[in-house]
């Protein structure tokens, strides 16, 4: 607990308003995604914060900092917070909650170059970009999030990968309170030169900041973050009706598609991820896996249990992907047009008609009918894949307009606008993990994806993570298909501890898969415990993240737990490297 | 220790003939650029054999306080990057040719750090692949040596980030210790990675640090590179050049943001009449002249490509596209400007230009400044070196001026050319002093010197006090004996 006289020099840095101690508040920053798995005796509350401070601007976070050396607390610095990354680790934490500095800076239309304060989220961001003709990459945790957090801290991949990357390969440039308090502007910023480059002069800091996931807070706090833009094609705003949960938008504009790929095996799939990417086609693309086909189809568990039933889902959606087509012009999109479907016709891929009858709306009598028929057809779309003119016909079918809209809508909200109901992968079993997830290949992405596919069979037949069929695969492909990256989801129960205790197993066994494996570093390869276990196999990396953070951090005035604790010394630290 | 003894010990790790102290040889490792002062030529020239070799060198020099310089490239070493202020040994990798591996599925290719552009481009050509790469380089040019200097291509939608086309690496740190970055980090060895369906080809990591990138523009002076994967392109089937002129920079600006922004076209820079001339004749000087007064005053090439896949028509609508945003700015495309052909321009931007550098061919030797800015900052910094021109007696029309866009137009390569005469001992010291006040003024404009050489070298270093600090503290950690290029940048 805070002392008075502590709580009294924080108020007088930022406000007296501005400083929480409150119980019942603390624990609002102590629940975060999977607290289960991240606390060995599975509890749901992760640490709770001695107290929350909430800076109004750099010179404020840098003078919390400083107290914090002088005062022998940690900071813990969160913007939009999403998973457990977010909590105080230990006693004597305070959390710095950033939400006050929601700031759009400077937006260089000319140059494509966002500067940004952490808690301006990416929703709003776009929404202005797009009526610069600019638009951001957005990571798949969806449109709440902040693109300083993802930049800077955290991990980066999203559905627009195709042509505006990864998170961490977008930062343009940093402002950046370090551990000891003082402010440091990388690149061309930190020169008054503008804001374009992160890197230089000579060596560049910016690989300090971050690796392939970030530090989550545990180097210091970025107060400012530049962030590569991107042309968008679209219009400026898209026209809106209906309620939630199903928001209508208006027709696109001819220069946009969005489409529903389905492809007879994963081979197909891969191959269709590579040459889209070679010919530059695909603006965002997403594996998208049957079972959360089935569940971005409905709106509640009972729906979802129907048409899951039906087997149709496990037969034309087991390897699809959603990928949207943008042109410059209407030359450029008709040119992209024809590549696509000259690749979906190369592999076999099916652009499913996307006004087809809404299946959860078919009478239970019906859909046992179908279960029937189904059960009898290996392959529903056969005909379709034989003769791809029949694709675009029934699209252009006059049928099921308002069920044509929803389904665009859907693809729209989800692929342009990251309006991901991430929450909808938590309805179906209460809980979500993901592992895998190294970045490298479009190859290796699906490889993991099977990995994890198999191996969360043995857990579903013994009842203790949801029958999803095995491959919640999730991912896509990276600038311009240079890169691929896949996780591989698990819902399980958080209210069960035989289903808690096999997700921290599962978790466990796919970090080992990826040093047996060789498949590289996984999405959960950060923080102490698994840069330790990661590390060794990796040439000892941990104990140069090590050294860096006892070199910016000598006092240990921020948070270590999810980089590395200089705290804890283990028995190869005086060895090579350490 | 005396001279001799170390001799002994180098001669230990090193294979037979890894140890060259003949003043001959050493000669061809000194910086061959007479404005760079301080110039201490290299003691000794060790050519490790392998990684082994290379490792217990560095090892070495770590308990005898001796100091390494890495050089990758053949010479002569123009730029000031093997510049060292103190007694050093030469570390030559040039030798290191071998392309391990190329990947046409996952567009990667593996080389050692000697391996040359004209080498690597012949290797990927059956492959149907090339490589971005800096404008004409020389033919002993390494590519390793320009891509960790984060050197511009001249493909620049091509480049998401500076750090690109670097990919995987591995180095060995100013410690001795072994180390590899992004996917090639690990777990498990390269062959079983590649078994796993992966290439070692993302740059980040391994976890929550991007090694590489600190490495990266450290001219040597935190690790030596063994071998590195870049990212390789598609080499185009059908390509159709453009030459855009203009006699005003700034009506070329907007076309280019109009092209870049929606990634149309392919390679795509701006030189002035004299860079251009520079790179057109630098194997016949003497028309040096008679092409530059066929020329207006800039010239923009911007290529247009088909690739695999619909490639006619690839390039036929992208033409029709960049031919609307040229009319958009009052400016039409042509095949030819002057005497300058599209398709030869192109030619020669994008092939080793000999031995020598192009910028040389003309004088004997060029005066290069370049730093980073955004493309519409350009025309003021062009004032800028015109008034500094002025000021030293130089005529503005004796510079070559090139401005090549990067990382997809998000910033502007810009650099000035002043071809002078080596021999000259007062048109040197003439240069000297240009080059430190344009430095200076250039930098008070708002130039990014973001690879620092020359003058720029100490100026870089001096307004980001923190910045300084920090990477101390980083040096601290790679190479705390200070055994690699010590001195430079400070550190």
């Amino acid at each position: 607990m805070l002392s008075s006289e502590e709580i009294r020099v924080l108020g007088d840095t930022v406000g007296p308003e501005w400083v929480c101690t409150d119980p019942c508040m603390m624990d609002t920053y102590s629940y975060y995604m999977n607290p289960e798995i991240v606390n060995q005796e599975g509890s749901l509350w992760l640490t709770r914060p001695e107290a929350v401070v909430m800076p109004a601007n750099t010179r404020e976070v840098s003078e919390v900092v400083r107290l914090c050396n002088r005062l022998n607390l940690m900071v813990k610095p969160i913007s939009t917070g999403w998973s457990a990354t977010a909590a105080a680790s230990r006693d004597r934490v305070i959390v710095l909650d950033l939400k006050r500095m929601d700031r759009i800076i400077e937006i260089d239309v000319k140059n494509q170059i966002a500067v940004v304060e952490p808690y301006v989220k990416a929703i709003i961001l776009q929404t202005i970009l797009w009526k610069e003709g600019l638009n951001l990459h957005v990571v798949s945790c969806g449109g709440n999030h902040s693109p300083l957090a993802s930049t800077t801290s955290a991990w980066g991949t999203g559905l627009d990968g195709p042509s505006m990357s990864y998170s961490g390969r977008n930062l343009l440039g940093v402002e950046w309170v370090l551990p000891t308090g003082d402010v440091l502007i990388l690149g061309s910023a930190g020169e008054g030169a503008g804001w374009f480059t992160a890197d230089g002069p000579g060596p560049s800091l910016r690989g300090i900041v971050r690796g392939y996931q970030g530090a989550f807070g545990s180097l210091g706090v970025f107060t400012k973050a530049a962030l590569k833009l991107y042309q968008w094609d679209g219009p400026p705003e898209i026209e809106v009706g209906g309620c939630s949960p199903h928001y209508i938008i208006k027709d696109l504009p001819s220069n946009i598609g969005l489409f529903m790929l389905s492809f007879p095996d994963a081979k197909a799939m891969v191959e269709a991820g590579y040459r889209m990417g070679e010919a530059g086609i695909n603006y965002a693309d997403f594996r998208l896996p049957a079972f959360m086909c089935a569940i971005g189809s409905t709106d509640d568990n009972l729906d979802l249990k129907r048409i899951w039933e039906t087997g149709l889902f496990q037969k034309i959606a087991n390897y699809i992907m959603i990928t949207a087509v943008i042109g410059y012009s209407p030359r450029e999109f008709e040119w992209k047009m024809k590549a696509f479907r000259q690749i979906l016709s190369e592999v076999g891929g099916v652009n499913l008609p996307i006004n087809l009858p809404d299946n959860t709306r078919v009478p239970e009598r019906l859909l046992k009918r179908i279960r029937r028929i189904v059960e009898f057809i290996d392959d529903p779309l056969k005909l379709l894949r034989k003769l791809p003119f029949l694709q675009d016909l029934i699209s252009r079918l006059p049928i099921n307009k308002r069920q044509r809209q929803k389904n665009l809508s859907e693809l729209f909200w989800v692929m342009l606008r990251h309006a991901n109901n991430t929450q909808g992968n938590f309805r179906p079993s209460q809980a979500m993990l993901t592992t895998m997830g190294t970045f490298d290949t479009w190859d290796l992405g699906i490889r993991q994806s099977d990995w994890i596919a198999q191996k969360k069979q043995e857990y579903i037949k013994k009842g203790l993570f949801l029958d999803d069929g095995g491959d919640l695969g999730c991912g896509g492909t990276f600038e311009q298909g240079h890169m691929g990256y896949l996780e591989g989801i698990t819902l399980y129960s958080s209210k069960d501890p035989r289903s808690v205790e096999a997700a921290g197993k599962v978790v466990e066994e796919a970090v080992q898969a990826c040093i047996d494996e060789a498949f590289g570093i996984p999405i959960a390869g950060f923080g102490q415990e698994m840069n330790a276990k990661l590390g060794p196999h990796c040439g000892d990396y941990h104990k140069w993240m090590k050294r860096i953070k006892e070199a910016l951090d000598p006092n240990l005035a921020v948070d270590p737990f999810f980089y590395v604790d200089p705290g804890k010394k283990t028995d190869e630290d005086d060895s090579q490297g350490g | 220790m005396g001279a001799k003894e170390i001799n002994d010990r180098l001669r230990a790790v090193l294979s037979e003939d890894g140890l060259s102290t003949d003043p001959d040889i050493l000669t061809l490792y000194r910086v061959a650029n007479p404005i760079v002062r301080d110039r201490v030529g290299p003691s000794r020239v060790a050519r490790p054999r392998d990684v082994t070799e290379l490792q217990n060198l560095v090892r070495l020099a770590n308990e005898q306080g001796l100091h390494l310089v890495p050089v990758s490239s053949q010479g002569p070493h123009g730029k000031g990057g093997t510049a060292c202020a103190e007694e050093h040994i030469a570390l030559d990798l040039s030798s290191w040719k071998k392309i391990l591996r190329t990947d046409r599925r996952n567009r990667v290719c593996m080389i050692e750090p000697g391996v040359t552009y004209g080498e690597l481009l012949d290797a990927l050509e059956p492959l149907g692949m090339t490589v971005p790469m800096p404008l004409a380089p020389r033919s002993g040019k390494s590519v390793a040596a320009a891509v960790m200097d984060r050197e511009p291509s001249t493909w620049p939608n091509r480049q998401w980030d500076i750090s690109d086309p670097v990919g995987s690496t591995e180095f060995i740190f100013g410690t001795g210790d072994i180390f590899r970055t992004g996917a090639a980090g690990g777990p498990g060895s390269l062959e079983k990675q590649r078994v796993a369906g992966g290439a070692q080809k993302s740059p980040m990591g391994p976890s929550q640090t991007d090694f590489q990138r600190v490495v990266q523009g450290s001219q040597g002076s935190l690790g030596i590179v063994t071998w590195l994967t870049v990212r390789t392109e598609l080499r185009p089937s059908v390509e159709g050049p453009c030459l855009i002129g203009s006699d005003e920079l700034e009506k070329l600006i907007p076309f280019i943001y109009g092209v870049q922004r929606p990634w149309l076209g392919e390679h795509s820079f701006i030189l002035d009449r004299n860079a251009a001339t520079l790179l057109m004749t630098h194997n016949a000087p003497d028309s040096f002249e008679a092409v530059t007064a066929s020329l207006p005053a800039f010239i923009c090439l911007q290529n247009i490509a088909g690739f695999e896949r619909l490639p006619r028509e690839r390039v036929a609508y992208q033409l029709k596209d960049i031919e609307e945003i040229a009319a958009r700015n009052g400016l039409a495309l042509s095949s030819s400007l002057g005497s300058v052909l599209a398709p030869e321009l192109l030619k020669a931007a994008t092939r080793p230009c000999g031995p020598r550098d192009f910028r040389h061919a003309l004088r004997g030797h060029c005066l290069s400044i370049f730093f980073l800015s955004t493309l519409d900052q350009s025309p003021r910094f062009l004032g800028a070196i015109g008034e500094v021109a002025g000021r030293h007696q130089i005529e503005r029309n004796r510079i070559g001026i090139y401005l090549q866009p990067v990382v997809q137009n998000h910033a502007c390569h810009i650099e000035f050319m002043v071809p002078f005469d080596p021999e000259n001992r007062g048109e040197v010291e003439l240069m000297r002093r240009f080059e430190a006040d344009a430095v200076h003024e250039l930098f008070d404009e708002g130039a990014f010197f973001s690879r620092p050489y020359g003058a720029a070298g100490k100026l870089a270093f001096v307004r980001n006090q923190l910045n300084n600090a920090v990477l101390k503290k980083i040096k601290d950690i790679f190479d705390p004996n200070r055994v690699l290029n010590p001195g430079k940048f400070g550190l």
